[in-house]
């Protein structure tokens, strides 16, 4: 299926690790070029984009920055023009740094920081995309990725996370609602148990125990995550809007 | 994005109009061999299937018979059988809206009527599926084309359809929280307003009416279906089980 992809220019926040990394590698695979924002590491961040620069052949930036902050969000947008001269696709991956405490020892900060990470930067990655999209008439793509924790509450300890993802996963019902007319598609993945540096990493306890959960037996691969935030940004998903792919493995059931 | 489809065989009932055989040419453009189930009109389904054929170069074979009855689903899986010795996917398409009355006027005939439209026929060809497929040891996949109208009440004196697909929807999750670790996969699609042969034609009252509502200003496509059918087959999409696929074009926002 040729997802019409091919020379698209897609900003993926937090892409050179985990989901992200997945989102970057399956665009450029669909010959998409790339912005790869990451906040640490840029070892790491250089060496993904030169390994899908040599592997896809496709061109790759990669812009330093936390994307939770208005600079960042600046910074990543004017890079990608004076690079590209256009942005087609936008994937808000960057999120995380959940604080696991008991509700009542959680505290104001630690919340507003936790949103900051989680929906105060997407809405700003947003608004950015939709005031460019608008101003020129032309349509794009938005994917943002939530996670299941909003949607089941067996995630315990971990009310700022689960809150800022709901907060997310509606923002992209009527955002969608509000701009389809303009050609912009919105739509979101909800992941289940994938495998990344940070979370699920093969041997770590987390692993071990979360492994009898998983209907399939196998923990998600950032890949399998890549792979449906790309089909969701191809004509052939036209017909998705506002809408949240469960890709959490049949963990909602 | 190569979905792995080639040489893969899929029945799709009801698969020579409207939704159908929008999957029909989905699943045949990645190189899947089908058998197309179809009630009435054989020169019809013949020219579909010469169509086909010709256009995609993959194998097609027709059976005939209302996929609501058992001896019909007997007959689709011993012919597929016979002819390609495996069925890789099934599309559970064939379906019928039903007149529509006020709740008082329907008769309990009208309710079993629909329901072995919509959901009994259905049972039956996950039930054949399932009892041949577990224990190969093989990945396989259903999906079930379910209605937006399960999902939102505006569908006014429609409850034996309304309900019938509901029941459909939960099929489809129940199903595959049972079936998921033999490596069958069973997920739906909920499609809006699709222009088909028997719905929308384009200048009648009822297309202009409904137009209006359409949040990309236009109908979907049989094949805007069949793609998302299709790419919930691949491999790709193996982290998606179980799930509902909103494909209304944003009727549900």
């Amino acid at each position: 299926m040729d997802l019409g992809l091919k020379g698209k220019v897609a900003i993926i926040t937090g892409g050179a690790k985990g989901i992200g990394r997945g989102c970057s590698e399956i665009l450029a695979q669909e010959g998409a070029n790339l912005v790869i924002n990451y906040r640490s590491d840029p070892e790491n961040a250089e060496k993904v984009a030169k390994e899908l620069r040599e592997t896809c052949g496709v061109e790759v930036i990669t812009v330093q920055g936390d994307a939770s902050l208005p600079e960042t969000v600046d910074k990543i947008f004017d890079e990608a023009i004076k690079k590209y001269g256009t942005i087609d696709i936008l994937v808000n991956n960057a999120g995380g740094g959940g604080v696991k405490k008991n509700f009542e020892d959680l505290t104001y900060e630690e919340w507003k920081r936790v949103l900051n990470n989680n929906i105060n930067g997407q809405f700003l990655m947003c608004r950015k995309m939709i005031e460019y999209w608008k101003g020129l008439g032309r349509g794009g793509h938005i994917v943002n990725v939530v996670a299941k924790c909003c949607v089941i509450s067996n995630s315990i300890n971990n009310q700022a996370y689960a809150s800022a993802k709901g907060a997310l996963l509606s923002l992209t019902r009527s955002l969608a609602n509000e701009v389809t007319k303009y050609g912009i598609y919105v739509n979101g993945i909800n992941p289940g148990y994938v495998m990344t540096e940070r979370v699920h990493r093969p041997g770590s306890e987390r692993y071990i125990q979360k492994l009898p959960l998983l209907p399939t037996g196998e923990f998600a691969t950032p890949q399998d995550m890549g792979n449906v935030v790309a089909f969701l940004c191809s004509p052939q998903a036209c017909q998705m809007i506002g809408t949240v792919v469960d890709c959490t493995g049949g963990t909602l059931l | 994005m190569d979905l792995g489809l080639k040489g893969k065989v899929a029945v799709v009932t009801g698969g020579t109009k409207g939704i159908g055989r929008g999957c029909c040419e989905a699943l045949a453009n990645e190189g899947a061999n089908l058998v197309i189930n179809y009630r009435s009109d054989p020169d019809g389904a013949e020219n579909v299937a010469q169509f086909i054929r010709e256009k995609y170069g993959v194998e097609v074979l027709l059976v005939c018979g209302d996929a609501s009855k058992e001896e019909t689903v007997d007959k689709i899986f011993d012919k597929a059988m016979e002819k390609y010795g495996t069925v890789d996917i099934v599309v559970n398409n064939a379906g019928a809206g039903f007149a529509k009355k006020d709740f008082e006027n329907l008769t309990y005939e009208d309710w079993i009527s629909g329901q072995d439209n919509n959901l009994n026929g259905q049972f039956l060809m996950c039930h054949k599926y399932v009892k041949y497929w577990k224990g190969l040891g093989r990945c396989g996949h259903i999906v079930n084309i379910i209605s937006k109208a399960c999902l939102m009440t505006n569908s006014i004196n429609n409850q034996i359809y309304c309900s019938a697909k509901g029941g459909l929807m939960t099929l489809t999750r129940t199903l595959a929280h049972e079936v998921t670790k033999y490596g069958i996969y069973v997920n739906c699609v909920a499609p809006g307003y699709v222009q088909t042969e028997r719905l929308y034609q384009p200048g009648s009252p009822e297309y202009e009416r409904k137009k209006q509502f359409l949040k990309t200003g236009e109908y979907a496509k049989p094949r805007d279906i069949g793609n998302v059918v299709t790419f919930l087959c691949s491999r790709q999409a193996r982290q998606i089980i179980g799930a509902v696929v909103d494909c209304t074009g944003g009727m549900l926002l």
